[in-house]
């Protein structure tokens, strides 16, 4: 179970709207794109195993989402 | 089970608590874990498109739909079946998926909220619950 709090206001302003594959032990981007087909692209060019990672929507940064 | 409070800042309101919780999906590429937004105003599990390759799910096969957000914008989904893995539990929703590749991963209330779990948001604990029916 994931016990980790985390704060995705970096991932927004650098990488927002889009999608992101981050480490699940360092939290590190790894991978990253536009829309979720860019982001997989992203990741098989450079050869990642995703099983390590998540994958997480990233919203514009300083924009209120409703879903 | 039990998921912890996620945050992003934002500069007009400060720190807002997102209930993103990991959800584990079997993929051509494996189980991959995907951060899900707890959405109570969802009806059902919602994906982006390019799921559908990845999730080997043939398309033509599923019911379509359309599903209809925020300003009434109408995109098309077709209706799967959607097993969503958990470190103790599977649990198989009825999920949609969308004809857009920038549709957030969704968890919706229907085979989950309503007839399976309590959903709780607990303030205190600044936590996300599940608590089994």
């Amino acid at each position: 179970m994931d016990k980790v709090t985390r704060n995705f206001t970096s991932f927004s302003k650098k990488y927002g709207p889009g999608f992101v594959a981050y480490s699940k032990k360092s939290g590190r981007v790894l991978a990253h794109g536009k829309d979720i087909k860019k982001m997989y692209e992203d990741a098989e060019r450079k050869n990642l195993d995703l099983t390590g990672v998540v994958i997480s929507h990233v919203p514009q940064y300083g924009v209120f989402s409703a879903y | 089970m039990i998921f912890p409070f996620q945050y992003k800042y934002l500069p007009e309101v400060g720190r807002v608590f997102v209930p993103n919780i990991k959800v584990g999906l079997k993929t051509i590429d494996g189980i991959i874990e995907y951060d899900f937004l707890v959405d109570t105003g969802s009806d059902l599990t919602t994906l982006p498109f390019y799921m559908a390759k990845k999730l080997e799910i043939n398309l033509s096969k599923a019911k379509a739909s359309n599903t209809q957000g925020i300003g009434g914008h109408a995109v098309k989904t077709w209706l799967i079946e959607l097993p969503l893995i958990f470190p103790n539990n599977t649990i198989v929703v009825r999920a949609s998926i969308t004809y857009e590749n920038s549709t957030p991963f969704l968890l919706g209330r229907v085979d989950f909220l309503d007839v399976l779990y309590s959903w709780n948001f607990n303030a205190k604990k600044k936590t996300v619950e599940f608590e089994k029916l």
